[in-house]
């Protein structure tokens, strides 16, 4: 059981995301992303997102600036481009601490079980008993505004629950039998863990992961939105749609572009993570 | 049943106190010195300080807490620091228009959702159940902020059908973008849940036996079926009201609708820490009670708990695999 | 000759799943007398519950596709309205499934949903008197009427199947299809059930169609035996026939007689047929049994395969004639 599951799973998951035809559009627009978080300051320099040109403001679109310009006169494509890095950023960066966090405390309830487990769930439990939303402006409200304490605050606001679905999925793997003559080699609770545990619930942490790097990037943006998030000038998402806010009704391209970016790249995570389970677990195909 | 209602009400105390002491604990990571807040700039250090002295903010954490809360279980969540009014006046005098928001919104996604989810499972792999699925998953990635934008602008400021100056003055007009904007998002998810979940009973072998005794398919799908689906969809509004509360605080925003969300997002650029508390913990608050009511429904709802209700309702399994049995 | 109550006439199902084709059911033809107990044997796999499903026209909707008739009173079921069918599932065709633990409604009492397949059927009537025949047919499969008001959670397996039985014959049914009603039970459970079967159907006079894979219940139960396999029913005849051990049979049903214990000879390990079912997408050619056959020829790995037919008994195999007649040579020599 222990390295049965090794390449095979990994083979048949790559055969089954190349045969489905979302996946493939949504690998497809990730990779632009990715493409575009690389090379953003190769394909338009930060300070065009930046510097202001009062001259130039409310251009419409057209083949200079191609997503037009603000209020202040900075070039709507570049704060576009740029703000990728940025909502990835809080998108993956939160995601990553969560999966962390998540993985290693529902892996040790699961491991450990009895009063570990007991307890780690009723805290869990209270961690929940608040919509995370709440968690999270009650964070900011302590640390301050900024993209750090984003991150942070998302990254808090989204670890109990991937601890719970952790937790589950581990419970199933830690009562095998492969766990218990790890340890009678004398293998260290760590080692067992890290070895035999999370391997075989990898596949639930990728897809939990998936689905909140979407999430978390939707949620980020809000925030921004809101004035919680990234702060002015930096081109973001959400900020930018909030700045556009004020301006929207003459110069409605303020809010199509970046809110068009951001469903296209939510929209694209979440076929992605749709496309993993389908992947991992043919079975439940069709089901949302 | 009384015997169970009270003691889930009772449960709902230390857990009520954690919150709030987690809360308390997150809001004052970094400490922000009131009187300099509600003094201004043009005081002098010795001022600030007695004032700050007699707020009690020089006092440890844990006695700062515990001051609070004796204040708070009297319904005092103190005073802002600028405007000086009560908080709890504050709440009050804003809550009901996010309860409004809140209520009509979740009325029209379960109204919606469901029916659409029902007949996506029944009719699965049609084009109206493609069509239908692509749809939602659109709706779940769009921002909510952006769609209400959106729809700000081709309803209200383009076609003038609905007034864009805000609840306050609009009449109930008013209502009908902001309560549509929070429903989609939500109605989008409760169409998805119900499609699985209908797609999981329909699979089970008592539907067959349903459909053996000659019941007609209306009666398949709705007596039998969706019958059984009711207990999981209920445990879900659990997430839908979360996803609810984060979105009308949102809305409110775009729509400018004077609800506790922006009175809080306010409060928090503002560094008002007792307005920041004091809604943060009524909102958790107002929250726990409806998952208790929801709960509740559960148990009612479920003849297998009506038996031992002195047990914990635990939630099923989402995805109880079932897979389909035809040799 | 009694009267034809059932005949299903060249019967062929596929289900069509994507680009996927499975032939669950390939051009079966039987017939079901009024008051007689026909048995349908196979492994699981080979179609029976299609079969089954078929006769009540309950396929899956939008994935299957059935060819054929199936003449209930001489009218073809498959070409039924749905408001047809209704009146007849429950009331002239009702079926008892194979898991009793997963086929009762969890949030409808007992008597709930014995009293729903009455009010389809016979109209809406009083509730005391809905309770009344509720408790009677309770009474009928040895529940007491008083526990039509429980919930099947509250039931034990072998109770919830007896419920099961007590929907399936509340309106009095001509045709009953058991679809492998024992299986899921324990052995003393299961003893207890088929005697209670074995009552009902003589005090109500019902055909039945028993879809069993064990051939103790066929030889307790049946009057006629159908030996299916691979979605094609290779041998057929009375019950006397299939279990007259000297006659000739196919080589299928040899094997599965050899699979069971036999108490009376000391048989130092089972003699299981080698193999596996064929996979429904991926058929074999000719007869469908040759992968699995120890006398199969070349001959067999294509074309039709002919049908022996002696009075009532039949069997689907090109190499029975032969072999059967060696084994009368040898006997001779």
């Amino acid at each position: 059981m222990k390295k049965t599951r090794g390449n095979s799973i990994w083979k048949e998951l790559f055969l089954r995301l190349i045969h489905n035809k979302r996946a493939i559009f949504a690998m497809a627009i990730l990779l632009l992303l990715i493409l575009i978080v690389i090379f953003a300051d190769l394909i338009i320099p930060y300070s065009k997102a930046v510097d202001q040109n009062i001259l130039d403001r409310f251009t419409r679109p057209n083949s200079s600036h191609w997503f037009g310009t603000d209020k202040y006169g900075r070039d709507q494509f570049a704060r576009t481009i740029h703000g990728t890095r940025i909502s990835l950023l809080i998108g993956f960066g939160s995601a990553t601490i969560a999966a962390i966090l998540g993985t290693t405390i529902g892996v040790a309830a699961a491991y450990f079980g009895g009063k570990v487990d007991n307890i780690i769930c009723r805290i869990l439990d209270i961690w929940m008993a608040m919509p995370s939303l709440l968690v999270t402006l009650a964070i900011i409200a302590g640390l301050g505004v900024g993209i750090p304490q984003t991150i942070f605050a998302l990254a808090f606001g989204a670890t109990p629950g991937f601890a719970r679905t952790l937790r589950a999925a581990a419970l199933s793997v830690a009562s095998q039998e492969f766990i218990e003559s790890s340890v009678a080699q004398g293998a260290s609770h760590g080692r067992i863990m890290l070895h035999d545990l999370v391997p075989n619930v990898i596949s639930q942490i990728l897809i939990q992961f998936t689905m909140n790097v979407s999430y978390m990037i939707l949620l980020g943006s809000t925030l921004s939105f809101l004035g919680l998030g990234a702060q002015p000038p930096t081109p973001e998402w959400g900020a930018m749609l909030a700045e556009g806010l004020q301006d929207y009704q003459f110069y409605p391209y303020l809010v199509m572009f970046p809110g068009m970016f951001l469903a296209l790249t939510a929209l694209a995570i979440n076929i992605f993570g749709d496309a993993l389970r389908d992947g991992f677990d043919p079975k439940l195909k069709g089901r949302a | 049943m009384l015997k169970y209602v009270i003691k889930r009400i009772l449960l709902m105390i230390p857990t009520m106190l954690i919150v709030t002491a987690l809360v308390f604990l997150l809001i004052n990571i970094t400490p922000v010195e009131p009187a300099r807040i509600i003094l201004g700039t043009d005081v002098s250090e010795e001022q600030v300080e007695n004032l700050n002295r007699e707020l009690g903010f020089y006092d440890p954490l844990p006695v700062r807490y515990f001051n609070w809360l004796k204040n708070a279980v009297q319904g005092n969540f103190g005073n802002s620091y600028y405007t000086n009014r009560g908080v709890m006046e504050e709440i009050m005098s804003r809550f009901p228009y996010t309860l409004k928001l809140s209520l009509l919104s979740l009325g029209l996604s379960i109204l919606i959702g469901i029916p659409l989810g029902v007949f996506c499972a029944t009719k699965q792999y049609s084009i109206g159940d493609h069509i239908l699925s692509v749809l939602s998953m659109g709706l779940g990635a769009i921002p909510i902020f952006w769609l209400g934008l959106l729809l700000l602008l081709e309803f209200s400021s383009k076609l003038g059908w609905f007034p864009a100056g805000g609840v306050t003055k609009g009449g109930w007009l008013a209502w009908v973008l902001p309560t549509i904007t929070l429903a989609l998002g939500n109605t989008a998810s409760y169409l998805r849940y119900t499609r699985s979940v209908m797609l999981d009973s329909i699979r089970q072998d008592y539907i067959r036996t349903a459909r053996a005794k000659g019941c007609s398919e209306a009666a398949v799908t709705w007596k039998h079926a969706f019958r059984n689906s009711t207990l999981t969809l209920i445990t879900i509004t659990g997430t839908t009201l979360s996803a609810l509360m984060g979105g009308a605080i949102v809305v409110e925003q775009v729509f400018t609708i004077p609800g506790l969300g922006v009175m809080i997002v306010t409060a928090i650029q503002r560094k008002d820490i007792p307005e920041v508390m004091g809604a943060l913990v009524f909102l958790a608050l107002f929250f726990l009670i409806m998952m208790l009511i929801v709960d509740l429904l559960y148990a009612v709802v479920d003849p297998r708990l009506k038996g031992r209700f002195a047990v914990s309702a635990k939630k099923p399994k989402k995805h109880a695999a079932a897979g389909k049995k035809v040799a | 000759m009694s009267e034809k109550l059932l005949e299903i006439k060249d019967l062929k199902v596929r289900y069509v799943v994507g680009k996927e084709v499975s032939e669950a059911v390939n051009g079966i033809s039987l017939t079901l007398n009024k008051g007689e107990t026909l048995g349908l044997v196979g492994e699981t796999g080979a179609g029976k519950t299609t079969t089954a499903l078929s006769i009540m026209n309950m396929l899956p909707q939008y994935v299957s596709r059935a060819e054929g008739e199936i003449l209930f009173h001489g009218k073809n079921v498959l070409k039924m309205k749905n408001h047809e069918l209704r009146k007849i599932r429950g009331k002239q065709i009702s079926m008892v499934f194979q898991d009793p633990m997963t086929s009762l409604n969890p949030v409808y009492r007992v008597g709930e949903q014995i009293g729903e397949v009455l009010s389809l059927h016979e109209g809406k009537m009083p509730k005391e008197e809905l309770r009344k025949r509720v408790g009677e047919i309770l009474e009928m499969v040895g529940i007491p009427a008083a526990r039509q008001d429980e919930y099947p959670h509250q039931f034990s397996g072998g109770m919830k199947q007896r419920v099961i039985i007590a929907i399936a014959i509340a309106c009095r049914p001509e045709l009953l299809i058991a679809d492998e009603p024992t299986t899921a039970l324990d052995v003393t459970i299961q003893a207890q059930v088929l005697d209670m079967m074995q009552e009902l159907r003589d005090s109500l006079n019902s055909s039945i169609l028993m879809i069993t894979h064990d051939l103790g219940i066929v030889a307790s139960f049946c009057d006629k035996v159908a030996i299916m396999y691979a979605g094609e029913i290779v041998e057929y005849g009375t019950l006397e026939d299939i279990f007259d051990r000297t006659k000739a049979h196919h080589p299928y049903t040899e094997g599965l007689f050899n699979a069971i214990p036999n108490l009376n000879v000391i048989t130092p390990r089972l003699n299981p047929i080698h193999g596996l079912t064929p996979d429904p997408t991926e058929l074999p050619k000719g007869c469908k049994f040759h992968p699995r056959c120890p006398y199969a020829t070349d001959a067999c790995k294509e074309g039709a395969v002919p049908v022996l037919t002696e009075g009532e008994h039949s069997i689907m195999c090109r190499r029975v004639k032969d072999r059967f007649k060696q084994a009368e040579k040898e006997e001779q020599a």
